[in-house]
């Protein structure tokens, strides 16, 4: 098989700058999490449905499953380790507000796809800061979710926006 | 999956029977198909890339045999293909009639597919399968001519 | 008619043990969870996020042919190929290969054939379903491993595949296992009374075919497996998204030949179950940790969605004959019932999914008469294991509409045709005189079906639905429509499960127990089971499960057993530490036991403020680095405990919902949908409401959006989330729970179990619910899932039927 040449990428994630050799064809999320091991972002299905690999490109959610790592080359790009605020060892993690809430309503029980959620409902909130139910739903209806049956999930984004209105 | 078409060529019966014979052609007729090497008689085989959906670039070993021929005016294709997307195994029956001085092709194709082309691409395989065939015949048509 | 719901914080009644009242203040409360913070901050350890040196990593051939002779596989293009470490199919095994062992053998029913053949870990002579793995590939990443699956040549004579369940018992049918004389895996009869003489008497007797079809558990995550080798310790490492690692430590270490103290196996965060993750022994966890051996090098597989379609155990399909013999009341002379279940390819699961639908099926009623057959069939598609609910819903669905026929010829109500059947509380503990999947008779425990009915019509305000705001709508032409139906579910089945509660010296406390964790909170709601006796909160407790080298013994998390089983063992554990803390300190504080307090992280004399020593200080007394332990104690303040149900106990619902159909789209548009859940005592509301909610999705999904279509061949249509629809946030809807306690008198905390409960009626709802949106024309609704197109084509049947 041709050995495909590779190629050196200059990301920064999560506020930190990385410079990788890369193939062409590595999947941004393979990149994020075995690459660079932030394994938050997770792979649910590998073709752009589930959503649970969501991540931030230059702000907007993106699927990082169906992106190429070569895609992002300098790009920014936030994952759900970016959203809690930087912790001293051993004490608890600053959340950010969406994850407190979530916390708070039970939106979560797994988590496998809940990263995925975070990185949504970031940009949506910040367009949207005061959603009704339907316009949640709607907001959040590319994210499968097999646990929660998604009420507590639209709680929890509810109270989230409400937090960050105040 | 079962297509049941027909197409009228612009050539006569005759003419369109023996172009039918020649491998040449026959790559023509299969849509994406990179070689037809004949093999024996009327046994071919090659190589053909094929795309349903999300499965852009399918490559398959492929193998043709025309049998039960009574020519000028019947035969059956069986075709297989098997890569690394999946197989295909099917039969078409194909009628040659003659509607004037043109001939009028009437085939029955049935197609089994299996693997990750089906299990991807089952939605489409229908329209994709029609189209392709008739995208085939239309490519024979033009290198036939209106024929002698 | 109406008594005011019982709220699961009131007292309870019933409840046998006495310690119970002193040791469970946490009981009914809803602290967040745990677990959370790591979950949400992207930190929680699952499979996939374990990176070790020198990892391989692990891709498989499959098959793509539903049954054939396999003929050869050749495997020299793929070990040529780059970054290929090796590559093996079965015979490269040797003696390693193997079927794997059969995990649930069959009850000691009477009337019973069985004829067991499970799973291979590489084909060998024969594929039997699409996607069975065929050969290993190792390499140096995962998309060099797919490379070299493409690489290899598999020679596979095709033969007829029996792709439909109704044909696997046809004459001429192709024998899918050459040695059985047929594709039959089990036949079972149970049965009690007399049917036929029953029915005889009968004022109305209904029958009908139902079909309900397969459906995949679709967690979110994938399954995988990381195993890792190391030789001079001897020692092996696994982690694996299995909910039952216990069991697999044990598996594994007899089938490699090594001490099971020697082998780890670690379920770390699991994203999701429902099932099929506890299948045990699927290829790829047997044949991991000997590649790891073999290499001696950590190597890891992760599922692909595509590969899951096959890969991961599905379940779902069953077809049954059914009949109702009831007398001019609509009450139940007797039932008879004859199905076919569909196993797949193999069983290695035995008989627990039509056990299920069999006794299920019973519900919460009385049913003198009942005769209930199945065969269990082999078919050339993947595997079926339990999928949340287990073969229950069959049950539910078969006897709830086998009700509303029954009603519809009487012209009873449907919820008046349940009431008058129901089990009133003084029937308890109810003999059914079949046998669970537990091996035990099926006797349901307690329960109280009247006031959970009533309570749920008024939540839904059915009356008034009736009455006023259905004729209404009907009027403007709209098609709205109510269901309500009725389930009970046999839960916290044994053998048994432990736990072990160590207060530390930093004074938090620890508690570790053999199940694992896939999203139901076990750190909070075993927490709050080891705080309450110790006088703590549950974030003072740090719960460790799924690694077998922290705890040994146990089975696993499924038939919705965790908080019953586990849970009591917490407890247990829990109670025997408290007597250790008022011991020590009782000779610490130089008083006696019953004039203690234990609260707020410490022991205090009761009124004496400054007598008083903290739960860390006592753990560090009672392991002294001097002086001696007295005899017949223990150092530290630890305690282990077991706890074993004797039989599983009866968790009931009611579901309830209001929905609309679009009369040009057939979409459905879920109005109201409630739920009023009996799972006896609640150890956290919250986690409760959440399992339902969960529950509900997943049977929603079920009957309107979830189908596995397999063609004729065998092969699956739709193996991706594009085409096999989950459904999203705006096809759920708002659920409305409630919760009523009957406690269970088979454990001492009085706990039922939830887990599987919202998944189990709803497509028996949603049956009931849209024959009654669409009127007196109405099609009967026999088989799910529907979906809209079929929706649509009942609908455009109807209305060619009314015009005439």
């Amino acid at each position: 098989m041709q050995q495909i040449g590779r190629r050196t990428i200059a990301v920064t994630v999560n506020g930190e700058r990385f410079e990788r050799d890369v193939e062409p064809r590595l999947l941004l999320s393979d990149f994020l999490r075995h690459e660079l091991r932030l394994t938050g972002t997770h792979v649910g299905c590998e073709h752009g449905v589930c959503g649970a690999c969501t991540v931030l490109v230059d702000g907007e959610s993106v699927r990082s499953c169906i992106l190429l790592a070569v895609q992002v080359d300098g790009c920014s790009v936030t994952t759900v380790e970016g959203l809690a605020a930087r912790a001293e060892p051993g004490a608890p993690a600053r959340l950010h507000p969406i994850q407190a809430a979530f916390h708070e309503a039970h939106g979560l029980q797994c988590g496998f796809c809940t990263p995925g959620l975070l990185t949504t409902l970031v940009p949506f909130l910040a367009e949207n800061p005061d959603p009704d139910e339907a316009e949640i739903r709607q907001a959040i209806s590319g994210n499968l979710c097999r646990c929660t049956g998604y009420q507590n999930i639209v709680a929890a984004v509810k109270l989230a926006a409400e937090r960050m209105r105040a | 999956m079962v297509i049941e078409a027909e197409y009228l060529f612009a050539a006569g019966r005759e003419t369109v029977w023996e172009a039918l014979q020649d491998p040449d052609v026959l790559v023509q007729a299969l849509p994406g198909t990179e070689r037809l090497e004949r093999v024996d008689g009327h046994v071919y085989a090659g190589e053909m890339v094929v795309g349903v959906g999300p499965v852009t670039a399918a490559r398959f070993d492929i193998s043709v045999e025309l049998t039960d021929l009574v020519p000028p005016e019947a035969f059956t294709m069986l075709v297989g293909g098997d890569g690394r997307a999946g197989f295909v195994d099917g039969r078409a029956d194909v009628r040659l009639e003659e509607k004037g001085a043109r001939c009028l092709m009437r085939y029955r194709a049935d197609l089994r597919v299996g693997g990750p082309v089906a299990a991807l691409g089952h939605r489409l395989l229908d329209s994709v399968g029609r189209s392709m065939s008739r995208r085939g015949l239309e490519a024979v048509d033009r290198m036939i001519g209106p024929g002698s | 008619m109406s008594r005011p719901a019982k709220r699961v914080d009131a007292p309870r009644v019933g409840v046998r043990d006495r310690s119970v009242e002193a040791g469970s203040p946490l009981l009914g409360t809803a602290p967040r969870r745990n677990e959370d913070e790591r979950l949400l901050t992207g930190t929680a350890l699952f499979v996939d996020d374990v990176h070790l040196d020198g990892m391989l990593h692990v891709a498989f051939a499959r098959s793509d042919y539903a049954h054939g002779r396999l003929r050869g596989v050749d495997l020299s293009a793929a070990r040529a190929q780059a970054g290929v470490v090796a590559a093996w199919s079965a015979e490269d095994l040797g003696a390693y290969w193997a079927p794997g062992p059969l995990l649930v053998p069959p009850p000691p029913i009477e009337r019973l054939t069985f004829r067991s053949a499970t799973q291979v870990p590489l084909a060998r002579d024969k594929v039997r379903h699409v996607g069975e793995p065929i050969a290993m590939i190792v390499a140096r990443s995962r998309y060099e491993a797919e490379d070299a699956v493409a690489l290899v040549e598999i020679d596979v004579e095709p033969l007829p595949p029996v792709a439909r369940t109704e044909d696997s018992l046809a004459e001429g049918a192709a024998r899918i296992h050459d040695q059985f004389d047929s594709n039959l895996a089990a036949h079972v009869v149970q049965s009690k009374g007399e049917y036929e003489n029953a029915a005889a008497r009968a004022a109305a007797r209904v029958g009908r075919r139902f079909r309900i079809d397969r459906g995949a558990s679709a967690p979110i995550e994938n399954r995988g497996i990381v195993a890792s080798w190391d030789e001079r310790a001897g020692e092996l490492i696994v982690w694996d998204t299995t909910q039952a690692p216990i069991p697999i430590r044990n598996g594994l270490a007899g089938m490699l030949g090594l001490p099971e103290t020697h082998v780890r196996v670690i379920a770390p965060f699991i994203g999701g179950g429902f099932g099929p993750k506890i299948m045990m022994f699927y290829p790829e966890e047997v044949l991991l940790p000997w590649a790891a051996m073999q290499l001696g090098r950590p190597v890891k597989w992760i599922e692909d969605r595509q590969e899951s379609f096959y890969a991961t155990t599905q379940e779902r399909e069953q077809i049954h004959d059914a009949e109702i013999a009831v007398d001019a009341d609509g009450r139940i002379l007797g039932v008879r019932d004859s199905f076919v279940c569909d196993s797949g390819a193999y069983n290695p699961y035995g008989l627990t999914v039509p056990i299920n639908s069999q006794c299920t099926l019973l519900g919460q009623y009385r049913v003198p008469n009942y005769e209930s057959e199945f065969r269990l069939v082999y078919t050339n598609k993947p595997i079926v294991t339990p999928v949340r609910g287990a073969g229950r819903q069959h049950g539910v669905f078969v006897m709830e509409r086998l009700l509303d026929l029954a009603a519809d010829e009487l012209g009873i109500d449907p919820t008046e045709i349940r009431r008058r059947n129901f089990l009133t509380p003084d029937e308890f503990p109810h003999d059914h005189e079949i046998l669970y999947q537990d091996f035990a008779p099926l006797v349901y425990d307690s329960g109280d079906y009247a006031p959970a009915l009533d309570r749920a019509l008024e939540m839904i305000d059915y009356d008034g639905f009736r009455a006023s705001e259905q004729p209404a709508l009907r009027a403007a032409g709209r098609r709205v429509g109510i269901g309500v139906v009725c389930y009970v579910e046999g839960t916290g089945i044994g053998p048994y499960e432990g736990a072990r509660v160590s207060v530390r010296t930093d004074g938090r406390v620890s508690l570790v127990t053999g199940v694992g964790t896939q999203g139901q909170g076990h750190f909070t709601s075993f927490a709050q089971l080891a705080a309450g006796p110790l006088g703590l909160d549950a974030a003072d407790v740090d719960v460790v499960t799924g690694d077998t080298a922290k705890f040994s013994w146990g089975t696993g998390t499924f038939a919705s057993r965790g908080a019953v089983v586990a849970g009591n063992a917490c407890h247990a554990a829990a109670l025997a530490v408290r007597e250790k803390v008022l011991a020590a300190a009782a000779d610490a504080l130089g008083a006696a036991p019953a004039d203690l307090e234990v609260g707020g992280g410490a022991v205090q004399v009761r009124g004496v403020p400054d007598r008083r020593m903290t739960l860390g200080e006592l753990a560090r007394r009672a392991n002294p680095l001097r002086g001696a332990v007295r005899p017949g104690t223990e150092p530290g303040l630890e305690a282990t405990a077991y706890f074993g149900p004797e039989r599983a106990c009866t968790a009931s619902g009611i579901h309830a919902m209001i929905l609309e159909i679009d009369p040009e789209t057939a979409m459905i548009d879920i109005r109201r949908y409630v739920v009023v859940h009996d799972c006896g005592a609640v150890i956290n509301p919250m986690l409760v409401d959440g399992q339902i909610h969960g529950g509900v999705a997943h049977g929603i999904g079920n009957s309107f959006y979830e189908e596995l279509v397999f063609d004729e061949g065998g092969q699956l249509m739709n193996a991706s989330f594009m085409d096999y629809l989950l459904p999203t946030a705006t096809d759920v809807p708002a659920i409305e729970t409630e919760h009523l306690c009957t406690p269970s008198p088979l454990n001492p905390l009085g706990i039922k179990g939830v887990g599987e409960a919202g998944a189990i009626p709803v497509a028996a709802l949603f049956a009931q619910a849209i024959e009654d949106a669409l009127g007196d024309e109405a099609p009967e609704i026999l088989e799910m899932p529907l979906s809209p197109d079929r929706l649509f084509a009942l609908m455009q049947g109807m209305a060619r039927r009314t015009e005439r």
